[in-house]
């Protein structure tokens, strides 16, 4: 299958802190990929590395096989990027801006931007610096569309959107990368979002990768397990082979697992712990991520 | 490509570019002002005495000190503040366009619109001293203020720079160092003061390297 990007031994330290440590990743053509994690295990980090605007210490991110630092002029025509707080030159208007990104990009389809701009309702001599960050993500989008990129990194789209604009957004965004078969990387803190859109959930723990797997797998194979038993507090540890993470609340434990209920049952059984009812409880992505992470 | 950096750069000077323009004119018109009245008042044998020993004319014309200086300091601002500001730099590094002839354009077209303002001043302070003083005059007073003119020059591309500068601490640095360069064309009050002046075109002509170094900071995340 063809890569359109490729992380291999990806290592960065800041100073003397390391902030990733020996990620591979590959995303391949066509599908879209939710980047998901908890503040500083390395997302932007790894996304600053993907966008060329840091060099990696060790290891080598490519991105149509060219390292990510030093992308040529015609690769980075293939990309569109949504930079984290839905950056534009604001000193522009709306159709300055189109004017001045339109002369860049020779598939330059203006009708994309135009749809987007004829909804805000907004005056061609408005400028961005005088919208709200919704109109603004607008903006943003309508230029990306516009540029018919075949790779799009959208860092934290949803950033300052209210809940009206984030589902626009998904909605464009999902019209036009289905109908045009496009590559997405994307990262957003609003976790039932991303379950929305994404075809594959890449997901980070402290400075490496926890999981990259489509995400219907994950939610069918990825499971959530009640019980009571005060024994059992303190006395089952997170592993990598059965528990992925374990929670006590008083007598209650929730144990997360990609391991069927009979393996569980064995797993306590092989350490004395005796469980009458145990349930299956069906999980949201946003409670699998919490699950595999952890709530700390 | 380049006219779209260009348009991008007049969309963010133009009003600057109109502002300086009218200051000049004005400014001019002030000098032709003083001329008249310092001749009027003193009689043209005292004004001569003057204008020749103690360098009368270029009190005059102190906005020609202050004038390229300001459009410097001001044109870099104007360009490059909206471009680092919430790293918006970024964006022009993405466009499909090679980093270094982006930076050159971008510092380039700025010049233009600086060089314009320049000549227009210095054209317009030719043709004010010609109108009451002979040749030899006029050709030390230009001669005098070329120096000013260099540094606004030298203003605009450091001001570039230290801005396009990633690093707090490098640009204090740098920002020393352009205080000293930039000081040195600015210290003479009397004609003939320019010394080393060809010296100091090269290092003019060098400086937009220095945006290539900056940006070049900027891109592998110099912090």
């Amino acid at each position: 299958m063809e890569h359109v990007i490729e992380c291999k031994n990806l290592t960065h330290y800041y100073g003397d802190k390391l902030v990733l440590n020996d990620l591979n990743l590959s995303v391949e053509k066509g599908r879209i990929f939710g980047i998901l994690g908890k503040n500083g295990m390395g997302k932007t980090t790894t996304i600053n590395i993907l966008m060329g605007f840091l060099r990696p210490t060790s290891g080598q991110c490519l991105v149509f096989g060219e390292e990510s630092h030093k992308l040529s002029p015609a690769t980075r025509q293939k990309i569109g990027l949504l930079h984290e707080g839905h950056l534009a030159y604001d000193f522009m208007t709306i159709r300055q801006v189109e004017n001045f990104y339109s002369r860049f990009f020779p598939n330059w389809k203006a009708d994309y931007y135009w749809d987007l701009m004829g909804k805000l309702g907004l005056s061609d001599n408005h400028k961005i610096k005088n919208m709200s960050c919704g109109q603004r993500s607008q903006v943003v989008l309508g230029l990306i569309f516009a540029q018919d990129p075949e790779l799009l990194i959208l860092d934290d789209y949803s950033m300052g959107l209210d809940p009206g604009y984030r589902a626009l957004f998904i909605d464009y965004l999902q019209e036009y990368v289905r109908e045009k078969n496009k590559t997405v990387f994307l990262t957003s803190h609003i976790i039932q979002d991303v379950e929305k859109v994404v075809d594959d959930t890449i997901i980070m723990g402290h400075q490496k990768l926890l999981l990259k797997m489509p995400l219907v797998a994950l939610k069918e194979g990825f499971h959530r397990y009640e019980f009571r038993n005060q024994n059992a507090v303190g006395h089952i540890a997170a592993d990598d082979k059965t528990v992925t993470n374990v929670e006590f609340v008083n007598d209650k434990v929730t144990l997360y697992s990609f391991k069927s209920m009979n393996d569980i049952k064995a797993h306590l059984k092989s350490l004395g712990i005796s469980v009458s009812e145990i349930a299956e409880i069906p999980m949201t992505l946003e409670e699998a991520f919490i699950g595999l992470t952890g709530k700390y | 490509m380049l006219k779209a950096i260009l348009y991008k750069e007049w969309i963010k000077l133009r009003w600057a570019v109109i502002v300086i323009a009218g200051l000049t004119v004005l400014s001019l018109a002030y000098s032709i002002g003083m001329i008249n009245y310092y001749i009027e008042f003193q009689g043209a044998f005292t004004n001569w005495m003057y204008v020749i020993g103690k360098s009368l004319l270029l009190k005059n014309i102190v906005f020609v000190k202050v004038l390229p200086l300001i459009t410097g300091l001001i044109f870099g601002l104007l360009q490059f503040v909206p471009e680092m500001t919430r790293n918006r730099m970024r964006l022009s590094y993405h466009l499909p366009i090679n980093e270094k002839k982006l930076l050159l354009a971008s510092v380039g077209f700025g010049y233009m619109f600086l060089l314009a303002e320049i000549l227009f001043l210095f054209f317009g302070l030719w043709l004010v001293v010609s109108m009451s003083y002979p040749a030899e005059v006029i050709q030390k007073v230009l001669m005098s203020t070329l120096p000013w003119f260099l540094g606004g020059s030298a203003v605009y591309f450091l001001t570039a720079f230290i801005i396009l500068e990633p690093s707090w601490i490098y640009r204090l640095i740098y920002g020393v160092v352009t205080y000293g360069l930039v000081e040195l064309n600015f210290r003479a009050s009397t004609y003939d003061q320019y010394v080393g002046l060809w010296v100091f075109v090269l290092i003019v002509a060098v400086m937009p390297l220095t945006v290539l170094f900056a940006g070049h900071r900027f891109r592998r995340g110099t912090k």
